[in-house]
C-alpha cells in the first residue's frame, strides 16, 4: 500500500508531529506509515483522510499484484 | 500553511503512564530485594508493600496499553513476544542452575530479567520503526 500523506503534508506544510498530534499518535507511526513500514488500520486512516478533507482512497493507494487503485 | 489542533494530553498521558510504570517496577524491585534482608517482623510488611507496588505496575502497563496507538501497540506486541520467548528460556536455565545447586533464591530474577527483556525489545522495535 501507498500513501500521498507525505505530499499532502507538504502541501500544507505540516510536520509529521503536528499530523500526529491532530491525529493522536506518536511521530513516529506517521512517519512509519510514510515510509510503509507500518499500514493504519481503518479508523487511523479515516482521521488522516478528514484531516485532508479527502477520502480515503485518495490518501491512500491500495496496489493489487503491481496495479494500484484508488488515488488521483 | 493551515493549522491543526493537536492532542497533547494524550502524548503526556502516554510518556507519564510509561514513567509512572518504570517507577512502580523500581520501587516494587527495591522494595522485595530489602525484604529479603530484613528482619522478619519488618520482611512480611515489605513483601506486601512490595507486592502492591508490583500490582501498580501492572495496573499501569495496562494503562499504557489503554491509551498506546495501535503502532505502540504493535511495537508492544513484538517486545512482549521477545519478553515471553526470552523468559522462557531463562527460567529453564535458572531451573536447571537451582537444581545444580547454584543461583539459590533466584526466583525474583525472572520477573526482573522480564521487564528488562521487554524494555530491551520496546528500544528495538521502536528503532526499526525509526527512518
Amino acid at each position: 500500500m501507498k500513501t500521498r500523506i507525505r505530499v499532502l503534508r507538504a502541501e500544507k506544510e505540516w510536520s509529521q508531529a503536528d499530523l500526529a498530534d491532530a491525529v493522536g499518535v506518536t511521530r513516529q507511526c506517521i512517519n512509519a506509515v510514510e515510509t510503509g513500514r507500518y499500514e493504519p488500520g481503518l479508523d487511523l486512516a479515516f482521521k488522516i483522510a478528514r484531516i485532508f478533507g479527502k477520502n480515503v482512497e485518495d490518501v491512500f493507494l491500495y496496489e493489487e499484484n503491481g496495479t494500484s487503485s484508488g488515488g488521483q | 500553511m493551515s493549522t491543526l489542533s493537536g492532542s497533547q494530553p494524550l502524548k503526556r498521558q502516554r510518556k507519564n503512564t510509561l514513567r509512572l510504570f518504570y517507577v512502580f517496577v523500581l520501587l516494587a524491585t527495591g522494595t522485595i530485594t530489602s525484604a529479603l534482608k530484613a528482619s522478619q517482623r519488618v520482611q512480611v510488611a515489605l513483601f506486601i508493600l512490595g507486592f502492591v507496588l508490583a500490582g501498580g505496575g501492572i495496573w499501569t502497563f495496562l494503562r499504557f496499553l489503554k491509551v498506546a496507538d495501535t503502532h505502540q501497540r504493535l511495537i508492544n506486541h513484538e517486545a512482549t513476544s521477545i519478553a515471553f520467548v526470552g523468559s522462557l528460556f531463562l527460567t529453564l536455565a535458572v531451573g536447571i542452575l537451582q537444581r545444580l545447586g547454584f543461583l539459590s533464591g533466584a526466583s525474583l530474577l525472572v520477573p526482573a530479567l522480564m521487564i528488562a527483556l521487554w524494555s530491551i525489545g520496546l528500544i528495538v522495535f521502536s528503532w526499526r520503526y525509526q527512518e
